[in-house]
């Protein structure tokens, strides 16, 4: 067994999450709340270290560098939004805001969605293509709920669709699978080799 | 009670002991499985292999350490096999703590390679984070150094260093090869601002869960390559003939996957044998 505190730490926290597994106790919910807090502390101290501090020692001091307090004065804007009277100043930061997000899709988006649009005309030259035509019409299809009677088509279509979804839904939900476990295999390797000395 | 009904009413935790057994078996005699390269790795193998000695390599590092597990041994396949090219490694990172893991998986490449052991500002730098780095890869399109304020990871100054002097700009002409490493939306801002209008091709190494997902941008040419989580790490690794940790993952990985298959079909064969639904 190891006898680095840290090592027997952070196994003793693991074990505990772990144990909800069997049942809601204690030591979960001390884990539980260790985390939520140190989350929280972890994230202010992190903000402040990587995101504020460097800007305001370095960037703020530099020659014209009174533009990076721009930002900060529209972030504190949104909190305004608590102070009756004055929450209409919270709507500036997120008109920028938003008009930066269409200005960024309108610059950047069009060439890789066109991209997307030739890369699915394709050759109907091999059984991958006409699937691939297949349940990219079927796609569509699912989604065309403007008609009010759909014909017998569109319906048949949208089910070959719905089908098309399912499966591209099922390979995610088995990677996302297979991700999850490859956490757990870190976690368990962690507890049998560094922490029970398994295998070193 | 019958068997049929026992098993209907199995309380679930018997069915976490048994992720968990089987968790501890691959942790401990993990089933060494060499997958066959799949088109997508092949692929990215291909692009590295291409790097002429010297060329430079942009490597673009999204994520954190919940996914350091699939991820770092991906990361570190392919710069292995960079370094034993001869290729120039640019990180740069999306988040200050994937540029920790970047310094970390790059430093331990480089003591298996002279060259990139005691090469630091000539073989490889880390550029570390910036605030607003999608903006930061977008600027790095017209100037590296300017783009990252002219300091590395550690705060070192870029000027002097023969890889930023020799490979200024993210461009095709100065950058052969571009990777996303990612677990979540890292790919898209090298497609936008580096493979779609820069030409540099992008290849990726995502999670499992997110391969779907990349599937349409490889199949329309916006990414040259995907590897694909554990499996697509090993994949790497038996192509560049150095099984090691994501050989031994996607072991432990397939037992688990052979044990939940098990555990469904037998939960839908009692399912269907008691005619109920539980």
């Amino acid at each position: 067994m190891s006898g680095w505190p840290a090592v027997w730490t952070g196994a003793l926290l693991t074990l505990a999450v772990l144990s909800y597994l069997y049942q809601d106790n204690p030591a979960w919910r001390i884990t539980e709340h260790l985390y939520v807090g140190l989350a929280a502390g972890y994230g202010l101290g992190y903000t402040w270290q990587n995101y504020l501090r460097p800007v305001l020692e370095n960037q703020v001091p530099a020659p014209g560098g009174w533009i990076w307090l721009l930002p900060l004065v529209l972030g504190a804007l949104l909190y305004t939004r608590y102070i009756p009277g004055w929450d209409w100043l919270a709507r500036f930061p997120l008109g920028i805001w938003i008009g930066y997000g269409a200005g960024y899709v309108l610059a950047y988006l069009p060439r890789v969605v066109i991209g997307q649009v030739t890369g699915s005309m394709v050759d109907l030259a091999s059984l991958t293509n006409i699937a691939l035509l297949v349940c990219l019409l079927g796609g569509f299809a699912t989604f065309v709920f403007t008609l009010p009677d759909r014909p017998g088509a569109l319906r048949t279509a949208g089910r070959v669709g719905r089908y098309a979804i399912l499966i591209a839904l099922g390979v995610a939900f088995g990677g996302a699978v297979l991700y999850r476990f490859t956490l757990l295999y870190g976690q368990v390797h962690f507890l049998v080799h560094d922490w029970l000395g398994f295998g070193r | 009670m019958t068997l049929i009904a026992r098993l209907q009413h199995l309380d679930r935790r018997w069915l976490y002991l048994g992720v968990l057994v089987v968790t501890v078996v691959g942790s401990i005699w993990p089933p060494r499985i060499v997958p066959r390269p799949s088109p997508a790795t092949r692929a990215a193998y291909d692009l590295a292999q291409a790097v002429p000695p010297g060329g430079g390599v942009f490597i673009y590092i999204e994520y954190g350490l919940g996914s350091s597990e699939e991820l770092d041994p991906m990361l570190a396949a392919v710069l292995g096999h960079l370094a034993s090219r001869g290729a120039r490694i640019m990180l740069a990172a999306r988040s200050p703590e994937s540029s920790q893991i970047a310094e970390r998986v790059m430093t331990s490449v480089a003591r298996r390679f002279p060259a990139y052991e005691n090469g630091y500002g000539q073989t490889w730098v880390n550029l570390g984070y910036r605030p607003a780095p999608d903006v930061a890869l977008r600027a790095a399109t017209s100037g590296i150094g300017a783009a990252y304020n002219q300091v590395d990871y550690a705060g070192n100054t870029l000027r002097g260093m023969s890889i930023v002097d020799d490979l200024p700009v993210l461009d095709r002409r100065h950058f052969d090869l571009a990777y996303a490493f990612d677990s979540g939306d890292g790919f898209a801002p090298m497609i936008y601002y580096v493979g779609t209008p820069m030409r540099v091709p992008v290849a990726v190494g995502a999670i499992s869960m997110e391969v779907p997902v990349l599937q349409p941008y490889l199949a329309a040419g916006q990414l040259a390559a995907v590897i694909g989580g554990a499996r697509g790490a090993a994949e790497y690794e038996a192509l560049a003939g150095q099984p090691e940790q994501a050989n031994v993952l996607v072991g432990a990985s397939a037992l688990a996957a052979v044990y939940v298959l098990v555990v469904m079909a037998l939960g839908n064969a009692v399912a269907h044998l008691g005619g109920g639904r539980r």
